[in-house]
């Protein structure tokens, strides 16, 4: 391979910023789009170019030998139009926030299970590992509120357990604030739920356990187990 | 401050994650009427969103194992019920086989049933293979989430592991074979149709070996247990190699060698087009192998053995067949073993030949020759004959020369044309030439003779450019040679004959010739030859010196006799190539040969002026090696006029004429005083007279009595009626120029040339003991064998010898301690 330097190359190639922006705004864009989708009573006019790497559900479905294929229409029968659209809207600009949607802040959390889970189902690619980053800060602002109550209880009974991306976000959080948690009486409602799940406690036990040790001992050493 | 929403949200979220409990009959309800819409081709209606939800929520619920056995139950009962019974309906009666394992129906019969059930085979595979893929699709959560979590194989691997065993391995019926087997049993059918010639439908079988690719023998799916190896592959070859086997035998008999090969190729390219277009490119180096084997390699001998094989060939010059032959070797083992050996066995083949023609030869030649050695001193008739048969001696050695030439020249072309100039084989060829060079006995002496020849005859009117090719030939052979001090032996015998007696056609040519031994076999074996030519340049120095030295002192006698002279020096030359076996004795007699005056003064002249030159030195006058130029006057006869021929004879003839200046007229001398007077060995002596007396041209002697021997008492006078047409001519002695040894001077050449080896081993084995003190046996054998390799190559036996005189002499002591024998320098 060549090693020369090509600074007049350089000077020819596009911004790649705008180039995102534009695929970004094709998603506002019906224009050149060849597949539909329905969730509820939402609709989106997509590109299979955009969706269809992105996740292996929408590859193939369109590309199968199935009804979606010919009519190029999925309706996705069992999701949320909010989540559906928070998922392409991220498929499309690699976003995830929630501008689109002000006033709800608060119910950021429970978007992000969702959104999770969805990501999950469809096999979107980062869109969890996203979610659940944006689930951590959401609940470091949000872990007084009785919402956050809400998403341990949602994401500790209801969701698969075999990605745990989730469970430690909403962890570190309870650990870090365990003392309010389990101080105050206004969390009383958090504790009762608490006491329903014995394998949050048992986690949160765990991960207390860890901080105490961390914090009062040394970190164990090669030496230390040798002796 | 952000408001708590309504709830919309949060509901939303818990109906998707929260939904009730599936109610899994139900829902595998769906999935398993949509399965059988798929495998019936009616997929077209269904929803792929709502399949793969409903699978979805099934995994989601943990019930995925339960739906992972269902689909499989699913599929092993579609493939039992529905594909195989599909499949079994081709297998028509031409298909099965009899009692005997052969069908009863033609070919084409076979061939037409057997595409049919390949092409149903073939329609099941695809089909399992499009429905699994649209199955896979909507159980993609099922593989993603179940299938990963619990290491089990995907449904796609599960399902081909299923039609492995529902379609491939379930006998058809009780006690027959499983279609797999039937399966291979009918490819093989076809591929052996297509071997007889009969056009098949490639891709069919194709589709099928495909099949067998995509399946493995386990549901482990290890990359080397594939069905095709498994089960195909090594049937396929078993059989190839058995048809191949009685292929190769049947016409090893029927066909000749040419067809043999060119079909071996055309069998092997079939193979290689056949994996190609019909089976799997991995297979290809297999087959290939196979082919090799059972055509090449196990038959190569076979082949090469063949009436019309390699030795035919070579008789008739087919070099295109030979490269078939080569290339078929070449192909499966570089080093070519076996052709390289029936090469090497035909170059021995007729260079014995050769080498038992010359011997022939040289035998039909020698029983003259032997009767003449029986009465040497009898008939004189025979004297023409034996001198004829030592010539016809000279064309055999001459055509042992060109014949070895030739069958060089012939097995180098092939080498080059058929062969393409392979290392291993040309080594090979040179290998035999060598050997069969070095097995005949006169090899050395007939390759100098052919130098002689050459030298004296054969560059008459030849262009540089021939001569050079001749004097290379000479240098080809000489290469192989291995005892190249015996060939030194003769050719400076041969060599010394050509320059004293002035044969050489060129000198030039002559140096040229030496030059290039230089380069060939080195300085050492060259320098006694330029000795040589550097004794005959100073003689003609010494020569003209001495004439002016002599037309210097004014002695201006006209009568005086003017003399040629060649001083040798004596280590040099092989003087004894003058003499013949029979008068080894002449030595000390030479020095008394009685010169007349007038000669005599010639020589004291001479001796004086070279002592003055050279003090110190002593001339031996090797009279038996000169010739006169002498003017004879005849008396008139009849009224003519007295006539004078110039003549040509040997130092003896002169001194024997001389004799007959003093004598009266009608007066003769007996054999025995010419003897008392000139001191002539009687051998030489009897030649002479023989020559001067009874040969019809040189009459110029009258014997009494008149016979064709010169015996004791016999009586000689001056011919006076001698009449010659010519005005010059030469008065020949018998024997002079250079022929094929006699038995006895043979015997001597060895013997003397075993003497000189000794002393060149002595030298070399002191040599090296010198250098290294103290030597084991074994190692002192090896490094004076290589140490004499240039010049020949040792007897150990001799070598062993030698050694023993050496400790005798004290120059070597055995080392008693040793472990191994050794041997220590004494200095």
């Amino acid at each position: 391979m060549s090693t020369i330097e090509e600074p007049w190359k350089a000077e020819c190639s596009r911004d790649a910023e705008g180039l995102l922006l534009e695929v970004g705004c094709l998603f506002k864009d019906p224009k050149y789009s060849d597949l539909r989708i329905k969730c509820g009573d939402r609709g989106w006019k997509v590109h299979k170019a955009i969706i269809c790497p992105q996740s292996d559900f929408f590859a193939k479905a369109c590309e199968g030998g199935f009804k979606e294929a010919q009519e190029n229409l999925i309706a996705l029968q069992d999701d949320d139009p909010d989540v559906v659209h928070a998922m392409l809207r991220f498929m499309y600009t690699g976003d995830f926030d929630n501008s689109e949607n002000e006033d709800n802040g608060h119910s950021w959390g429970m978007l992000c299970v969702g959104m999770h889970a969805t990501a999950d189902k469809y096999n979107v690619a980062d869109l969890g590992s996203m979610a659940a980053e944006s689930l951590r800060q959401w609940s470091s602002h949000f872990w007084a509120e009785e919402l956050f109550t809400e998403v341990v209880r949602e994401v500790y009974t209801n969701l698969a357990d075999r990605d745990s991306r989730l469970r430690n976000a909403l962890l570190s959080v309870a650990a870090e604030h365990v003392q309010s948690l389990f101080a105050y009486r206004r969390h009383a409602g958090f504790r009762e739920m608490v006491g329903t799940l014995p394998g949050f406690l048992m986690a949160l036990a765990s991960e207390l356990a860890v901080r105490v040790t961390d914090s009062h001992y040394p970190p164990f050493t090669d030496s230390d187990s040798a002796r | 401050m952000l408001i708590v929403p309504a709830g919309r949200m949060a509901n939303g979220y818990k109906k998707g994650l929260n939904g009730a409990d599936v109610d899994f009959e139900k829902t595998w309800g769906i999935l398993e009427k949509a399965f059988q819409e798929i495998h019936t081709k009616n997929a077209s209606a269904l929803s792929f969103e709502e399949l793969y939800r409903n699978a979805y929520k099934i995994v989601l619920k943990k019930k995925g194992e339960e739906l992972y056995n269902k689909v499989a139950q699913f599929e092993e009962n579609w493939l039992g019920n529905n594909v195989r019974t599909g499949i079994v309906k081709h297998l028509t009666a031409p298909l099965m086989l009899d009692g005997t394992g052969r069908t009863l129906n033609t070919q084409a019969e076979r061939r037409e049933a057997g595409e049919k059930f390949l092409k149903s085979l073939k329609g099941a595979w695809e089909d399992h293979q499009v429905c699994m893929g649209m199955l896979t699709d909507v159980l993609m959560y099922m593989d993603r989430v179940y299938c990963t979590d619990h290491r089990q194989p995907s449904i796609f691997a599960k399902s081909m592991g299923l039609f492995r065993d529902q379609i491939l391995r379930t006998p058809v019926r009780p006690d027959s074979p499983t279609l797999l087997e039937i399966l291979t049993r009918i490819i093989l059918d076809q591929i052996q149709m297509d071997r007889d010639g009969e056009a098949i439908d490639q891709f069919l079988i194709k589709s099928n070996v495909y099949m067998l690719e995509g399946l493995y023998d386990s549901d482990q799916e290890v990359e080397d247990e594939k069905l095709y190896l498994r089960s195909f592959e090594r049937v396929f070859l078993q059989s190839s190699a058995a048809f191949y086997r009685e292929e190769g035998e049947r016409l090893l008999k029927e066909s000749d060698a040419g067809t043999y090969c060119r079909h071996a190729k055309r069998r092997i390219d079939e193979e290689n087009d056949r994996c190609r277009s019909t089976l799997s490119e991995a297979t290809t180096p297999k087959i290939q192998r196979v082919v090799e084997d059972e055509l090449i390699r196990h038959k190569m001998k076979g082949l090469i053995e063949m009436e019309t094989g390699v030795s035919f060939m070579v008789e008739n010059d087919k070099l295109h067949e030979l490269s078939l032959v080569f290339d078929l070797e070449a192909r499966v083992n570089p080093q070519k073993p076996e052709l390289t050996k029936a090469m090497q066995k035909l170059i021995v083949e007729m260079g014995t030949n050769i080498n038992r023609n010359a011997v022939a030869a040289s035998q039909a030649t020698a029983q003259p020759a032997a009767a003449e050695d029986a009465a040497d001193d009898a008939p004189g008739k025979s004297k023409a004959g034996s001198a004829k048969a030592i010539n016809q001696q000279t064309v055999a050695a001459l055509k042992w020369v060109e014949d070895i030439l030739g069958l060089k020249d012939r097995f180098d072309n092939i080498c080059k044309a058929s062969f393409a100039a392979d290392q291993t084989v040309s080594t090979a060829i040179n290998r035999s030439m060598a050997d069969i060079i070095n097995a005949f006995s006169r090899g050395s002496e007939y390759i100098s003779l052919f130098i002689d020849d050459n030298m004296k005859k054969g560059i008459k009117n030849k262009s540089e450019a021939e001569i050079d090719a001749t004097l290379e030939k000479a240098i080809t052979i000489l290469r192989y040679l291995s005892d190249k001090d015996i060939f030194e032996t003769y050719y400076k015998k041969h060599l010394c004959k050509r320059l004293l007696l002035n044969k050489s056609h060129s000198i030039a040519v002559e140096k040229q010739m030496i030059t290039r031994m230089k380069i060939e076999l080195g300085n050492s074996f060259t320098l006694k030859l330029e000795a040589m030519f550097k004794d005959m340049t100073l003689s003609e120095d010494l020569a003209n010196g001495y004439r002016n030295h002599v037309r210097k002192l004014g002695d201006a006698d006209p009568k005086r006799v003017d003399l040629g002279i060649n001083v040798l020096t004596a280590m040099t030359w092989p003087l004894e190539a003058f003499k013949s076996a029979s008068e080894q004795e002449g030595q000390e007699s030479r020095a008394q040969v009685i010169y007349p005056p007038s000669i005599d003064r010639v020589r004291l002249g001479f001796e004086r002026y070279y002592s003055e030159k050279h003090s110190g030195r002593k001339l031996t006058w090797q009279t038996n090696m000169g010739d006169a130029d002498i003017k004879g006057t005849f008396p008139k006869s009849k009224g003519d006029k007295p006539r004078t021929h110039d003549m040509n004879c040997s130092t003896y003839a002169m001194l024997i004429l001389l004799l007959f200046n003093d004598l009266p007229d009608g007066q003769s001398i007996s054999l025995e005083e010419i003897q008392v007077r000139t001191n002539i060995p009687m051998n030489d002596l009897k030649r002479n007279l023989q020559s001067l007396s009874v040969a019809q041209k040189t009459r110029l002697l009258v014997k009494e009595p008149m016979s064709r021997e010169i015996n004791a008492g016999d009586r000689f006078s001056f011919n006076e009626n001698f009449k010659s047409e010519f005005t010059r001519f030469k008065i020949g002695v018998v024997s002079a120029g250079n022929k094929v040894e006699g038995d006895k001077e043979r015997k001597e050449t060895e013997k003397k040339n075993n003497d000189s080896r000794g002393f060149a081993i002595e030298a070399a084995v002191v040599r090296i003991m010198k250098q290294r003190k103290d030597l084991a046996h074994a190692q002192l054998l090896t490094e004076t064998i290589t140490q004499l390799s240039a010049q020949f190559k040792p007897d150990v036996n001799m070598i062993k010898k030698r050694i023993e005189s050496l400790i005798e002499r004290e120059y070597l002591e055995r080392i008693e301690e040793a472990p191994v024998p050794s041997y220590r320098y004494l200095a």
